[in-house]
């Protein structure tokens, strides 16, 4: 069972991982945040690690051009 | 601030900061090593610097720890918050390196995936059956989490609510790395002395988060204000209680509100949330015509809560006015940016 969930949660980063490389250097980011579009080489290589945990967040918004989500408190 | 992203936004304090860094996480790394050497001659390199590795990785977590309320009791600890993500993710390299060695060492040998080995058996370790790895490991993936997501670029598309919850989880992982360490090292290494280091260093990261809450929940009380006016309006202090470029801080409905008199005859008010981290903007200064945070030297224009161009941050903005020397405000925020006439005095 153990072998099972680690071997799971090592697809699921080795997908992200793929998916970080497209995300950060063939325009995902800049879609999804203007902040991006002229982001850096450093930057693009610092995103790789989250979208590794975050990838299918990213994923559905990159489908979707979502621009970042506002933020919600009593101080936005 | 910054209007595209950047991998790192060097400026010279950063580059002092990175500098001092590396220098002292080598320094103890050196120090550790030769310690290691002394007490234990027979100890490989390897486990000298398994050992110099872990004891540095702890001590960063407690001063990563005891940053941000240390910063509420002394301002002389705002430089050290200021570039605090670089400490985190230096001390996520420390503990990976920790680990590997650890996983090569001990698990290096095993039958099964060395990994895999770390969750179901202590091979090698000589602890016990307390499964202590496993916390260095789940303390570890918090750790890598929260140094995955350091870039502003996760704050603004996390939110910061969102991104400051999954930051919280430094604490989780220092509750796993003291059992961690109370059921690993500390069952072979036996000398009190390691004990009363411990128990130091706990009691210092609680001690100071303790001082920080009971200052700021004085603080709260001492500026809470309720009683509300037919127009909405509720009095939050008298003009004489203002100091030029100083926020004046008030907590309206639980909500913390900065009311700065600038320029002169000028009064605004503005959310005493910074929009970059949720820091503490009423703890600022007005500087260069805006009210600048003290984390990280984001500004806003106190009259339109809206950074300079061609910055894009947002805060919201509050109606104010004054009578017979006591300020009046209104404790329905306007939408963030919004531009507020100025109550003169």
């Amino acid at each position: 069972m153990i072998a099972i969930g680690l071997s799971l949660l090592g697809f699921y980063l080795a997908l992200g991982f793929i998916f970080g490389l497209l995300f950060a250097f063939l325009g995902g980011a800049k879609r999804i945040d203007p902040g991006a579009v002229e982001g850096s080489w450093g930057f693009k290589v610092l995103l790789i690690p989250g979208c590794m945990i975050f990838w299918p967040y990213l994923l559905f918004r990159w489908i979707k051009s979502s621009a970042p989500p506002v933020e919600c408190s009593r101080h936005r | 601030m910054s209007v595209s992203y950047k991998g790192i936004g060097w400026n010279r304090f950063k580059k002092r900061y990175d500098l001092l860094l590396t220098a002292g996480v080598v320094s103890c790394l050196v120090l550790f090593m030769g310690v290691t050497m002394f007490l234990n001659p027979k100890a490989t390199l390897e486990i000298q610097l398994l050992r110099a590795t872990a004891i540095t990785a702890f001590l960063l977590l407690h001063l990563v720890l005891i940053i941000g309320p240390m910063t509420r009791l002394d301002k002389r600890w705002l430089p050290l918050l200021y570039n605090r993500r670089h400490l985190g993710v230096t001390l996520f390299l420390l503990a990976l390196i920790h680990a590997v060695l650890a996983i090569i060492i001990y698990h290096g040998g095993a039958d099964i995936n060395p990994i895999l080995s770390v969750l179901v058996t202590d091979s090698g370790s000589h602890m016990g059956d307390f499964p202590f790895q496993v916390f260095g490991l789940i303390a570890l993936l918090i750790l890598f989490v929260m140094a995955a997501t350091s870039h502003d670029f996760w704050l603004a598309n996390l939110t910061a609510p969102i991104w400051k919850s999954l930051h919280m989880g430094v604490y989780f992982a220092y509750a796993c790395l003291v059992i961690h360490v109370a059921f690993g090292v500390l069952q072979t290494e036996t000398h009190v002395g390691y004990i009363v280091l411990m128990g130091l260093g706990i009691g210092l990261v609680v001690g100071v988060h303790l001082m920080a809450g009971w200052k700021q929940w004085c603080i709260d009380r001492e500026f809470q204000v309720e009683t509300r006016r037919d127009d909405g309006f509720i009095e939050v202090c008298r003009v004489d209680q203002l100091k030029e470029n100083i926020p004046h801080g008030v907590t309206v409905g639980g909500e913390r509100v900065a009311i700065i008199q600038y320029e002169g005859n000028k009064i605004s008010a503005v959310s005493g949330v910074c929009q970059h981290q949720n820091g503490p903007l009423v703890e600022g200064r007005f500087i260069k015509g805006c009210l600048t945070c003290p984390w990280h030297g984001y500004q806003y224009v106190p009259a339109s809560g809206s950074s300079p161009e061609p910055f894009t941050e947002k805060i919201p903005t509050f109606n104010i006015r004054v009578e017979n020397d006591k300020v009046f405000l209104n404790p329905k925020p306007n939408r963030a940016g919004s531009h507020v006439e100025p109550a003169l005095i």
